[in-house]
Parts: structure tokens; C-alpha cells; sequence
């Protein structure tokens, strides 16, 4: 029996020696910010650090190019990049930014972007590319970053200023027109892998979205930026960056259902948008030819042929001065892709109504900025475009009573009723619920 | 002149006349199906005493009746002594009696506790839904083959004959354990409980046995019951470097006592901060009860419950790139958090069996043994899931530096075929990724818990854009539990004296999978939602073709449309939540005629088996397909997620036949033949288990032909085997040649996609396959101190003809760009079936010193082993151009590829010294004076320290593509994605462990 007790002792032991080893986490505190007094300080602001280093051909060659007879120092082509030299030894070079996240991609609007806008300076922003997606989880709007930018490039792509790395991209472009030669291989602004990021970002106390600042603007301010026919200098671009990634409020705006420009002129690049139940039969039945089709529905960014990713606009233009437009241009992968623009406000919820108001006020939005030289040069006013975060960056109110088309279809349940004042908002699922 | 009297008597006792006051029994090498040949068995108070035959039996006429003690005695093994009651009504028939050997007794816990140790890997890679996990037979050191094999053949995953686990059995005091979902058997159950689980009994194949028809590997019956363990108190403590840092236990039993009680108890307990693999960690304890009493000669009942709960940390299969970058013992799992290592794959498992078992000497000639066992396992595996933020994984491809290199193909005139050309075209930015990884910076290499913690409460604060606030990151707890009952009944009857043996016997299964998934942690954040996190993208694709609005889109990322957006938090069921009901009966009866010289048998087995599907919820996507088949078909259609699935069920018969020659007692001949049907497996059976009831019967060609359809979705097996054994005083071999046919069988894979951010699941049916090969054993005692034995196993595991897939995807996006679901042939006639390395060979040396002295050292080779290739990349449509229904397929392979992108990967290193592992162990057996026995036992495993070898390893079902590249100059794009960059998504590799060691200390009394 003696070995019975000794043996029954060992087995409590073991016992208690399992159910006290079980594996508990203890839940991170929530600091874990670095503290301003260990914060790197800023060394540049944005203003400066595009100031010093930006240059009409950059300094890394060859460049991404169509055309390979061009000669590519003087490069007026689409792509430049401008190195940021590495670090010394002893940290002398040190070249820090800090600014504070003005991008949100919930909305899938932006896509492995941040946009920061300067500490100091709030008019002051600039892109940042970064090969990950959905950043606003580890980099959410409002926080506070300091980025150590040495070893990055400063680069543009079709006049755009972006932070990025050096990218050698030997993808072929495909050579759609019979008879061209396409071979665009060569450097390239591309996005910073994450592990190399984090290393040279800091992120400052905890985010605060109060602290952003929406610069009122006009779009007259704008469109009339830099002149409409210009040649390209590196004054030129460097006041592109001045505007170029700015966190901007737009007075006094509405949706003109227009794209690509006002007037009458109705092609695949300016026409009026229309829900799809209005649009004349397709002629091409094709699946390019419906997509082509497509293109014309009054909704933010209809689904390219093969999603091919290009950004869509529609129009928008200061109230009473509708030739003083800007695009709003949406991603077709974002979550309100589909929705309905801001539409006029009718007397009755049926197609061919009488329009009786609008939606007009505010939109908040980021600018930016697309002046590739083979297509648009000289239309620089129509280089410009403003991306939301989401459509609660329409501060649109209705000015009159009626009926606003929130579908595409025709029938009762593609309208909704509206009072003078009420604020725009399209259909629930559009907004990002999660 | 003793000896001539035991014999004659022995004769006499043979003929049946006096069947008073006798003894008989079979005396078997423990673990083995080997009779111990030539073993003295002695009556200890009488004085008689007889010699075990060339089958190890004996007969003993005692003198008078009453209480003794049996003693056996044999060289090289422990002596083993039985308390008995002789009658003088009936024969006392001990049945079979077991030795064990003194070295094996040391080296049975190295083995077990090996083999444990590498299932637990793959098995929790697939979420314990894994059917591949290395050979049962390796647990159980069948006869000479296995026994030279077992111990160093684990840790390559070694499979015997390839067999999956399906086609081996175990069994626990007579009732089955194999579990009906997904047909293994849980080692971890019995985690640590190695001297509870000692005593077994192998049945090779399915030849004549006393408790089960056989299946076509090895069988195992564990006998758990109380008297058979050896009365006394066994105390160990073992230190290793594996899995755990150190194992304790003890084991107590009383033998029989007086009243006819027997009880027997034994404790385990596992323990490491951290294992040989970075960031894992083990916590187990096990405990096992056994109890029986002898009610009399005739009956007795036996009573055994044990379990073991665990909790562990995994690691993962790696790429090249990781290990090159790292070491084999890297592991993305883990993290710092608050400076303490966490892991994102926690295992809790616990698996509580009861068995009753009761055994009916009915006669001297009948016997009946009935057991009904119960466990319910509790499996659970954790694992990172996040929503619209980055992917955490710190090897995700993007992150390591291959993905700055080109990839694509280029022609290599030396070679004379394409290649991926891995130039190096962003030098700068490859470097200074490589440094992140060589340098260990934590940021890159690990987990950054911490910034998942933040991001988390950024994301909560940040709730006015947010309102329901859904966690971006969070720890999801994957729930697999089994609950099964099962009841078995065997009846034996010997006629004229044991020419003919009738068995017979009846078992019965239920099987109840239980699936879900639950919030293990929220990692700082308020909630989660219950959706689907990765359907978002396809909202807006999906709307197009089904006309459905909006609203009832946006239903297709619900996982349970009846509580859309639910809130869960922690503890919460959410995603999925189904059980699979199997139920299964069978019977079978075989005779076995034994002759002098002839033994034969012929058996047959008739199963019923019938499962099910329900589901708990209504999974969005389910609904989603339903509306879209009913609109292609024109007839309602509708996919079962919610409730009562359909039921399937099968008969399967099986019969058996072979025979064995016996030269002389020392030679034999046998040959055996098995054919039968099999049901398939619940697991393998559904397209998309966690979505619906979708099965894949609906994918199978109607021949017409009632039978041929009936069992057109079951396994056809036809197997046979040629076996020369040898079994001399000096020497034992064997010989066996053998091939086994499998038509139609099904196999199920699944990959997770990162771009479509979904689980793809891939089923395979019409599977045919061949096993064959060869496999010898030899053990040669060289003299009293040294035996050398040898193994060589020759496999040829390959697939016999193409093969029928099915790949759909779990979010319900549109594969492709097209179809909800793709079918297409799978070319894979003639590649190999990754069943581990299909050469294998040991060389042992063992060597024994009177003074209890044991050592050996092995030598291992393995060769031809072979990664699992992903059916994805081996259609017909992606290698041909076309499908089989003749659909074209958005993504062709190019001509000069298509050769290198269907070539099976071989795992086998090139370099020939790392196809090698070295075992060495040694032991001392130590007698105390005033009673007991310390023994002490070091043994270490691949000395070499090889760590370039690979034993196992899996092809990524994603397939790099570029978009749109028009393979004609001039040409409009013709809609066919061309594959590039083909190293991308590179496959991962298992590796066998470098130097490992295991101590182990051991005092009994």
C-alpha cells in the first residue's frame, strides 16, 4: 500500500504541474507609440525635401519608355527618379519628414498608398507608395509618422510625386495597335516593400484625426494651378507638387454628370453620364464593346473591360460655374465603385421628371494629379483630379424637395425622397459597415 | 530426459485426452506477430515444464489444479512470470502470452515518443483534417521489417508500402479506434502513456488473427486491460531536445490480486518552454485507469479510460527561400508580445476514452469478446485572421527578397530547356531584404504582435467610420472535435483441435464530427463581425451575370444569412458550423485451416456505412450558388447549407483468401489476396465541407449501369502480396513482394489563395493508383553480443491514369473569372504519390554485453521521395489549352514550359551525403540489490546533423500569372494569361530534424 500513496503523491504533482503551466497571454497595453521626446525630428518639410531634390529627368536611367528612340536625358516622358542619398555612418544626412496620415483605404478607393500632409506645413503633402494592401490597419488615418527617407527616390510618375524605391520593371507593355513596337522595360518609381518601410517609419503618440487639417479651395484655384499649355521645367514640376497631394476641402461644388469636361461634345472621352436604364441600346455587344458601353452609367467608376484598374471620373464643378470643373476620380475596385453619383433632384421618382434642384456643398478629398505627356499635353487644367476616402467625403445638401435617383434601374425603388438641407447619402451598401 | 517427458506429454496433451489440469498458451515476441521459438515455460511450484514449438506454443500437464506461477524464459528477454489458476475441468488456455525484450522494453519510449513527435507537424498544418500523416506500423514495430525500421525510419515520415492511414487499423482491447471521418487513428490520445499502450498485438495485412478481418496495411490491437500489466511501480524521467525538454511518469499496477481485481494506473506529463522548432512549446499530461476483474476462469470484464490533454504551439512547412534565409528550424508562426514568445497556433487537444471490454471463455474451443468503447476528441487549432489591413504573415511573398527578383522564363542553351530566370534585377532592394532576414530583425522574420494590438485600438477609437467596428486583426480558434461510439464483438470457435478456426464478428460505429470555429482572441479589439472577410471583392463581380439586386449580393459574404452581421466576440461560434454523422456496421467471419505443413484461409466482410452532412448555418455563398445554378439549369436547384444534408451510404463487401506453406518449421511461403470495395471517406466526400452538402457524386459520369454506378464513388481494391519468411535461432528474414490496385479513389487538398484571399478547395476524384514494390528485413545474431540487421523497403506509389478535379472557392468568387466551379481531367498518370520516401534502408548494428549493456548504431538512406503536387497545376486545361468539356481556360502554360511546370518535384537532396541519417543509442539496465531496476537510456538521432533533408513537402495550388499578354504581336489580346514569374509561389518542405537526443531514466520496483 506504501507504494500505492507514493505513487498517488507523484500524480497530484504531475497534476498540478499541468494545469499551472497552461499558456495565457497578457493583452499589449495601449502605448506602445513612441513618445514625442523620442521621436526622430523633422529634417525637411515636404515643401523642402521635393525643393531640394526633385528634378525635371531625375538621376537613374534609363527610364520606363515608349519609345526608345527619345532621348532619355532630356525625358519627357512619364517617369523620373530622383535618389535620396543613403545614410552616413554617423547619421550626418539624415533626411526626416514627419507629416500626418490624411488617407483611409476601408473604402478601397486607395490602394497600397499613404498620403501625409506636413506637421508644419498641413498644405504641404505627398504620396507615399508602399507594396501593401489595406495600410490604414497598422497605418490609420491621423497618426502622426516620422519617415527617414534616405536611400528612397523621390519619384513622378506622369507628373505626380511620389515616395517610392528604385523599380526595375522588365514587363513588356502589350503592344494593342498593329504595328507598334511596345517595349516601355526600365526603371520605374516603385512601391517600398513593408519590411523595409517599417524600418524607416516611426509612428509618433497615439492618432488623432481631429488634427488634420482640409485646406478650403476653389476649383478655380486648381484648374488654374499651372498654365494650361506648358513645358514642362523643373519650376514647373515642383509647383505640380506644391498642389499635387493636398488635403483639400472643395467649396461650394456639385456633380455636373459629366465626364471629361462640360459642353455638349458626347465621345469616349467627354460625355454625360446616365443611369443605365436611360442609355441608348449598346451597338457593340461584344464584352469590350458593353463595357465600353458601360462606361457612360452615372455611377462612380464602372467596371473596366478585364478590370484593368484604371481610375474613372466624373465631374464635379463650383456651383453656377460649371467650366470650372475637376474630376473626382474613383478606383473601380472601390466599395462605392457602384454606386450612383450625386444625381439631380426631381419632381417625381420616374425617368424624364422635371428637375427641380441639386445636391451641392462641400467635398473633402485628396488632390492628384495625372499629365502623361504623349496624351494630354497642354490640357493641364484637365490633369487635375480629387480622390475621396469614402463617400462620406461628399458634404452635399439638397436644395430643393423631390426625388433622387440612388439605383441605376428605372423604377420606384431607384428613387428616394429628399428635404431642402437633407445631406446626401447613396445606397447603405455602399458605406463601409465593417 | 525431463525435456522427453514434457514432450511426450506435450503429444499426449495435443491429442486432447486429458484435458484436466493443463495449461497452453502462444508465446509471442512482444509487438510482433512472432512466435518465440524454443521459449522453456515452467510451472514454478511443480516443477513441469515444456518448450514453445515453432508456432511458440506450449501445452503443460500439471500434476494438480490450484494457484501457481507460470514462468516463460527466453535469451535476450525479460522473464515473464504469470500468476494462474489451473483447473481440473478444463484446460486453462493463457492464450497469447508476450515477451518482452530488455532492449526493447528501453527503446519502446525513444520510439513512441518519435513518432509522436513528428505526426503532430502535418496534422496540425491541415487543421487536423489531415489523412497523410506518417504510418501507424511505425507506432506499433510490427515484426523483424518494422522492428529494425521503426525507430529511425519516423522522422523521415516514412509510410509502409505508402499506404495512407486509412488503410491501418487500430485497435484498443478489441474495439476499433480508427475515427469514420477521416479514418486514422489518434497517437495523441494516448500522448505519453507509452507504458499503458506496450502491450500490442500486430496483425500483418489481413491475415488470420483473433480480433479483427484485417486491413490491407497493419493492424494493432492495444490491450489495455489490468491484468496484463506487470505488478509493480515504474518511474521515469526522460530530458530531450525535441518537441519538449522533459517527459515524467510513473505507472503502478497490482497485477491480479486475491479477489480477482486487477488495477493499473499510470501518469505522463510533457513539458518544453520552447522546442528544437523556434517558437513552439509543449504542455501535456496524460492519465490512464485500468481496471478488471476476473469473475472466474470463464469471464471477465475489463474497464479503461485515459486521456491526455495537451496544449502546443505549430510551426510550418517552408520554402527554400525561408530555410536558406533562416535555418529549418524557422517558424512564421510566433512573435514577441509584451518580450515573451507567442505563437498564432496554439493546439488544445484532449481525446477522454472509456472502453468496457468483456471477455467469455464460453469453452475450451469458444470464446467471445465484446468491448464498447466511447471517446469524444476535442481537437482545436488557432490561427491569425484579420480584415481590410495588411496580411501579418511575416512570410508572406511579397515580404521576402525573392519577390524583387524577375522570375520569369528564359532559355538555357546548356541545359536545352527553359528555365526560371532568377536574375536579380533590383539589386538594391534584394540586398537589403536579405538583410532584414539574415540579421533575424524581428520586425521582418516574426510576428509583430504588438502592431496588431495597435492597430486594433486605432480601429476602435476610430468608431464614427466604423460603426461596426469589426477587429482588424484577431486570433480565430478552428474547432475539429469527434465524438464516437463503438461497439465490437468477436467470436472464436476452434474444431478438432485447432485444424479449423472460425472467427467471426460484428462491429458497430458511430461517428459524429463536430466543426466549427470560434473567437479565440480579440487581440485589443471590440468585435468581430460574421462575414466572410475575403467575399468583398468579388461583391460587385458577382452582380453582374445572377440579377440579383444589390442587397441580396452583398448576402454572399454572410456565413449565416439568418444572423447577418452578427456580432461575436470572444468564445463565440462564427464562420461555420456543420457536423458530419457517419454510421457504419459491419460483419465479417474467416476460416483458417491449419494443417502440418499448410495453413489456409478465406474470409469475408460485408460493411454498411451511410453518412451525413448538417449544417447549422446558411451559408451565404451557398445560397448565391443555388440562385445561380437553378438560373443556368432552368430547374430549381438547391444547395443544402442549413440543415439535414443528403445521405449517402454504401455496402461494401471484401473477401480475402491466402495460405501459408511451412517448410520446416523454419521456412515459410505465404501468399495472400484481398479484394474488396471501400465507401469513401465523409471528409473527402463534400466539395466544399464548411459551405454545404455539396458532395461530389454529382461530378460522376452515369454509365447506365445500376452496379457500376452504385459503386461508381467507392474505392475498388484488389491487393496481393508474396511473403518468404525465415525464422531460425540465428536468423530471421523476410521477403515480400507485394501490389496493391486502388480504382476511384477520392483525395481532397486545398490551398489558401492570398490574392482571392480565400481557401480554394480542390477535390480529386477517379483516383487510381498502384502500390508495389518489395520490402526485405534480416536480423543475423553475429554471436552472443553483436546482431546486425537490415531493411530495405523498394516502393512504387504512383498514380495509374488521369484523374477528374473539382476546384471551387470558399468565398463563392468566380474561379477564373468564370465558373463558380471548375471541372477538369488532372493529368497525373505516372507521377508519384507523396507517401514519403519510397526508398528506404537501414543498417543496425546491435550489440549486448552480459552486464546489461545495450547499444547500437543505425544507418539510414531514403531516397525517392516526391513533393505533393497540386492538382491546379496539372489540368488538362491549363496544360493543353483546353478543357475537358472543352472550355478554354484563361491561363495556359506556354509550349516551352509546360514540360517543366509538369515534371513531379523530387525531394531528394542531390548532394548524396544528405540522404543519410545516423542513429546511435546506449543503455544500461541496472539490478538493485534490495529489489528493482534502474535503467538508463541515451540515444542520438542523426549525428550528422543532416539538415538538408527533406521528408515531405507540398506544391502551392496558386499559380503565378501576369495580365493579358498577347502571345502574337499585333494580335487583339486574346483574353490568355500567360504564366510568369514561376518561382513565386514556391512549394514548402518539411525537414527532418538536426542532431537530436533523448535521456531517459528509469526506476522500477
Amino acid at each position: 500500500m506504501k507504494s500505492i500513496n507514493k505513487f498517488i503523491v507523484i500524480c497530484l504533482t504531475l497534476l498540478t504541474l499541468v494545469l499551472s503551466a497552461c499558456h495565457q497571454y497578457e493583452p499589449v497595453p495601449q502605448t506602445g507609440y513612441v513618445k514625442e521626446a523620442d521621436a526622430w525630428k523633422a529634417t525637411y518639410t515636404i515643401g523642402q525635401l521635393v525643393d531640394t531634390y526633385l528634378s525635371v529627368n531625375g538621376d537613374i536611367f534609363p527610364v520606363r519608355e515608349n519609345d526608345l528612340s527619345k532621348d532619355l536625358s532630356s525625358n519627357t516622358g512619364v517617369f523620373s527618379l530622383d535618389t535620396l542619398p543613403a545614410l552616413n555612418a554617423d547619421g550626418s544626412n539624415a533626411i526626416i519628414i514627419r507629416g500626418r496620415i490624411v488617407s483611409e483605404d476601408v473604402a478601397g478607393n486607395i490602394y497600397k498608398t499613404l498620403v501625409i500632409q506636413d506637421e508644419l506645413h498641413p498644405e504641404q503633402g505627398l504620396k507615399l507608395s508602399i507594396d501593401a494592401g489595406s495600410l490604414s490597419g497598422i497605418y490609420p488615418i491621423g497618426q502622426l509618422v516620422a519617415i527617414r527617407c534616405n536611400g528612397l527616390v523621390l519619384g513622378k510618375y506622369a507628373a505626380q510625386v511620389q515616395l517610392g524605391v528604385a523599380y526595375f520593371n522588365t514587363d513588356k507593355e502589350p503592344d494593342w495597335q498593329p504595328g507598334a513596337t511596345g517595349s516601355k522595360v526600365g526603371w520605374e518609381p516603385g512601391r517600398i516593400p513593408l519590411p523595409i518601410f517599417k524600418k524607416k517609419v516611426q509612428l509618433i503618440e497615439v492618432p488623432d484625426k481631429s488634427k488634420l487639417v482640409a485646406e478650403d479651395m476653389e476649383v478655380s484655384t486648381i484648374t488654374g494651378w499651372v498654365a494650361p499649355y506648358y513645358t514642362p521645367s523643373e519650376a514647373g514640376y515642383k509647383s505640380i507638387a506644391q498642389l499635387a497631394s493636398r488635403f483639400v476641402r472643395l467649396k461650394n461644388v456639385y456633380f455636373t454628370q459629366r465626364s471629361g469636361g462640360p459642353g455638349t461634345a458626347e465621345d469616349d472621352y467627354t460625355y454625360t453620364v446616365k443611369p443605365i436604364c436611360e442609355l441608348p441600346a449598346p451597338i457593340d455587344t461584344t464584352e469590350a464593346g458593353l463595357a465600353q458601353w458601360r462606361q457612360k452609367a452615372s455611377i462612380f467608376a464602372p467596371e473596366s473591360y478585364k478590370s484593368q484598374g484604371y481610375p474613372q471620373s466624373r465631374d464635379i464643378a463650383t456651383v453656377g460655374e460649371p467650366t470650372k470643373w475637376v474630376s473626382i476620380s474613383t478606383s473601380e475596385y472601390a466599395k462605392f465603385a457602384e454606386a450612383t453619383i450625386p444625381s439631380p433632384i426631381y419632381d417625381a421618382p420616374v425617368s424624364g421628371a422635371n428637375v427641380v434642384g441639386q445636391f451641392q456643398g462641400d467635398i473633402i478629398g485628396i488632390i492628384g494629379v495625372y499629365c502623361d505627356k504623349g496624351k494630354n499635353v497642354g490640357y493641364m487644367n484637365e490633369s487635375w483630379s480629387i480622390t475621396l476616402r469614402s463617400l462620406k467625403d461628399l458634404e452635399l445638401r439638397a436644395t430643393a424637395d423631390g426625388y433622387y435617383r440612388i439605383g441605376q434601374t428605372a423604377g420606384l425603388e431607384s428613387f428616394v425622397p429628399v428635404k431642402t438641407g437633407d445631406l446626401w447619402h447613396a445606397d447603405d451598401v455602399f458605406y463601409p459597415k465593417y | 530426459m525431463r525435456k522427453n517427458l514434457v514432450l511426450a506429454l506435450a503429444m499426449f496433451a495435443s491429442l486432447s485426452i486429458w484435458a484436466q489440469n493443463t495449461v497452453k498458451g502462444v508465446v509471442k515476441i512482444g509487438g510482433t506477430s512472432e512466435p518465440a521459438v524454443g521459449a522453456v515455460v515452467t510451472l514454478q511450484g511443480q516443477n513441469a515444464s515444456a518448450v514453445t514449438n515453432a508456432k511458440g506454443e506450449f501445452v503443460i500437464q500439471a500434476t494438480k489444479p490450484g494457484d501457481e506461477v507460470l514462468t516463460i524464459v527466453q535469451d535476450g528477454y525479460d522473464v515473464t512470470s504469470r500468476s494462474i489458476a489451473i483447473s481440473n475441468l478444463a484446460t486453462l488456455d493463457l492464450g497469447e502470452v508476450v515477451l518482452v525484450s530488455k532492449e526493447a522494453e528501453l527503446k519502446a519510449d525513444l520510439t513512441e515518443e518519435m513518432f509522436l513527435a513528428t505526426s503532430d507537424v502535418e496534422f496540425d498544418d491541415e487543421d487536423g483534417l489531415s489523412s497523410q500523416s506518417i504510418s501507424g506500423v511505425l507506432y506499433s514495430r510490427g515484426d523483424v521489417f518494422s522492428g529494425a525500421a521503426s525507430y529511425s525510419f519516423s522522422p523521415v515520415r516514412y509510410r509502409l508500402r505508402g499506404y495512407a492511414q486509412s488503410y491501418e487499423s487500430t485497435y484498443i482491447n478489441g474495439v476499433n479506434f480508427n475515427d469514420q471521418e477521416r479514418g486514422r487513428f489518434n497517437y495523441s490520445s494516448l500522448g505519453g502513456l507509452n507504458d499503458a499502450s506496450r502491450n500490442k498485438e500486430i496483425v500483418t495485412n489481413y491475415t488470420p488473427n483473433n480480433y479483427t478481418y484485417g486491413n490491407i496495411g497493419n493492424s494493432t490491437n492495444i490491450d489495455m486491460r489490468a491484468s496484463t500489466y506487470a505488478k509493480g511501480t515504474k518511474l521515469g524521467l526522460a530530458g530531450t531536445n525535441r518537441s519538449y525538454w522533459l517527459r515524467a511518469h510513473a505507472t503502478y499496477a497490482t497485477g491480479i490480486l486475491d479477489n480477482g481485481w486487477a488495477f493499473a494506473g499510470s501518469m505522463a506529463y510533457r513539458w518544453s518552454q520552447e522546442g528544437i522548432q523556434e517558437g513552439t512549446f509543449y504542455n501535456s499530461g496524460a492519465y490512464f485507469l485500468s481496471a478488471e476483474k476476473i469473475f472466474n476462469p470463464r469471464h471477465s470484464l475489463s474497464i479503461v479510460t485515459y486521456g491526455a490533454p495537451t496544449e502546443r504551439a505549430g510551426s510550418s512547412a517552408l520554402t527554400q527561400e525561408t530555410v536558406d534565409l533562416r535555418s529549418i528550424y524557422y517558424n512564421p508562426y510566433w512573435g514577441y508580445q509584451n518580450g515573451k514568445k507567442r505563437n498564432s497556433r496554439v493546439v488544445h487537444s484532449y481525446d477522454p476514452t472509456a472502453i468496457v471490454s468483456h471477455d467469455w471463455k464460453i469453452s475450451e474451443t469458444q470464446r467471445l469478446r465484446t468491448g464498447l468503447g466511447a471517446h469524444y476528441s476535442m481537437y482545436s487549432n488557432s490561427a491569425l485572421t484579420f480584415y481590410n489591413a495588411s496580411d501579418p504573415r511575416p512570410d508572406y511573398y511579397r515580404n521576402l527578397p525573392s519577390y524583387q527578383t524577375d522570375g520569369k522564363w528564359r532559355y538555357d542553351a546548356g541545359l536545352d530547356q527553359f528555365v526560371a530566370d532568377m536574375s536579380i534585377t533590383n539589386l538594391d532592394l534584394y540586398n537589403e531584404m536579405t538583410d532584414l532576414w539574415t540579421s533575424g530583425d524581428l520586425g521582418t522574420t516574426q510576428i509583430d504582435w504588438d502592431a496588431l494590438y495597435r492597430a486594433n485600438y486605432a480601429n476602435n477609437n476610430n468608431n464614427g467610420d466604423n460603426p461596426l467596428s469589426m477587429a482588424k486583426y484577431m486570433v480565430e480558434r478552428r474547432h475539429n472535435n469527434l465524438l464516437e461510439g463503438a461497439l465490437n464483438s468477436v467470436y472464436k470457435q476452434t474444431f478438432n483441435d485447432e485444424q479449423l478456426t472460425l472467427v467471426a464478428g460484428f462491429d458497430a460505429k458511430y461517428t459524429k464530427g463536430v466543426h466549427y470555429k470560434t473567437v479565440d482572441d480579440l487581440l485589443g479589439a471590440n468585435q468581430w463581425v460574421d462575414i466572410d472577410p475575403f467575399s468583398d471583392r468579388d461583391i460587385a463581380d458577382l452582380a453582374e451575370n445572377v440579377g440579383l439586386t444589390q442587397a441580396e449580393i452583398a448576402n454572399v459574404r454572410q456565413n449565416d444569412v439568418d444572423n447577418p452581421d452578427k456580432v461575436v466576440k470572444e468564445g463565440d461560434v462564427f464562420g461555420y458550423k456543420y457536423d458530419i454523422n457517419v454510421y457504419k456496421a459491419s460483419a465479417f467471419a474467416h476460416n483458417e485451416w491449419d494443417f502440418n505443413h499448410w495453413q489456409f484461409y478465406y474470409g469475408l466482410k460485408a460493411t454498411y456505412s451511410l453518412f451525413n452532412r448538417y449544417g447549422y448555418m446558411e451559408n451565404g455563398r451557398a445560397v448565391y450558388l443555388s440562385n445561380l445554378l437553378s438560373m443556368q439549369s432552368g430547374t430549381p436547384v438547391k444547395i443544402i447549407s442549413k440543415g439535414h444534408g443528403v445521405n449517402h451510404s454504401f455496402i461494401d463487401p471484401s473477401v480475402k483468401a491466402g495460405a501459408t506453406y511451412n517448410f520446416n518449421g523454419h521456412n515459410r511461403l505465404a501468399v495472400n489476396v484481398l479484394a474488396e470495395t471501400r465507401a469513401p471517406l465523409a471528409s473527402s466526400y463534400y466539395v466544399s465541407q464548411r459551405i454545404s452538402d455539396r458532395s461530389v457524386d454529382v461530378f460522376y459520369n452515369k454509365t447506365g449501369n445500376a452496379l457500376a454506378d452504385y459503386y461508381g464513388t467507392s474505392e475498388k481494391i484488389l491487393a496481393y502480396d508474396l511473403s518468404y519468411i525465415a525464422t531460425y535461432p540465428r536468423v530471421r528474414a523476410r521477403l515480400s513482394l507485394y501490389r496493391t490496385q486502388s480504382l476511384d479513389g477520392i483525395e481532397q487538398t486545398g490551398y489558401y489563395n492570398d490574392e482571392y484571399r480565400t481557401f480554394i478547395n480542390q477535390v480529386m476524384i477517379g483516383v487510381d493508383k498502384v502500390y508495389q514494390g518489395a520490402e526485405l528485413g534480416a536480423s543475423v545474431k553475429l554471436n552472443s553480443s553483436f546482431t546486425l540487421s537490415g531493411v530495405l523497403a523498394l516502393n512504387d506509389a504512383h498514380y495509374t491514369d488521369n484523374a477528374v478535379g473539382i476546384e471551387s472557392a470558399e468565398n463563392g468568387m468566380k474561379l477564373d473569372g468564370e465558373s463558380l466551379e471548375i471541372k477538369d481531367n488532372i493529368l497525373i498518370k505516372d507521377i508519384k504519390v507523396a507517401s514519403g520516401p519510397q526508398l528506404a534502408a537501414n543498417v543496425k548494428l546491435n550489440y549486448f554485453h552480459q552486464k546489461m549493456w545495450f547499444a547500437d548504431i543505425s544507418i539510414n538512406y531514403f531516397d525517392k521521395n516526391y513533393l505533393r503536387i497540386s492538382p491546379s497545376r496539372f489540368s488538362q486545361g491549363i496544360i493543353t489549352g483546353e478543357r475537358a468539356d472543352g472550355s478554354i481556360p484563361n491561363l495556359v502554360y506556354p509550349d516551352e514550359v509546360a514540360t517543366a511546370m509538369t515534371a513531379q518535384e523530387s525531394l531528394v537532396s542531390k548532394n548524396i551525403y544528405e540522404r543519410f541519417l545516423v542513429d546511435v543509442s546506449v543503455g544500461k539496465l541496472i539490478y538493485l540489490k534490495k529489489g528493482g531496476a534502474i535503467n538508463i537510456n541515451l540515444s542520438v538521432s542523426n549525428v550528422t546533423n543532416n539538415t538538408g533533408m527533406k521528408t515531405g513537402g507540398y506544391q502551392t495550388g496558386r499559380i503565378p500569372t501576369v495580365n493579358r499578354v498577347s502571345p502574337t504581336p499585333g494580335q487583339q489580346e486574346t483574353d490568355i494569361f500567360v504564366v510568369s514569374n514561376v518561382q513565386k509561389y514556391p512549394a514548402k518542405y518539411y525537414y527532418a530534424w538536426g542532431t537530436n537526443f533523448f535521456l531517459n531514466i528509469g526506476y522500477r520496483f
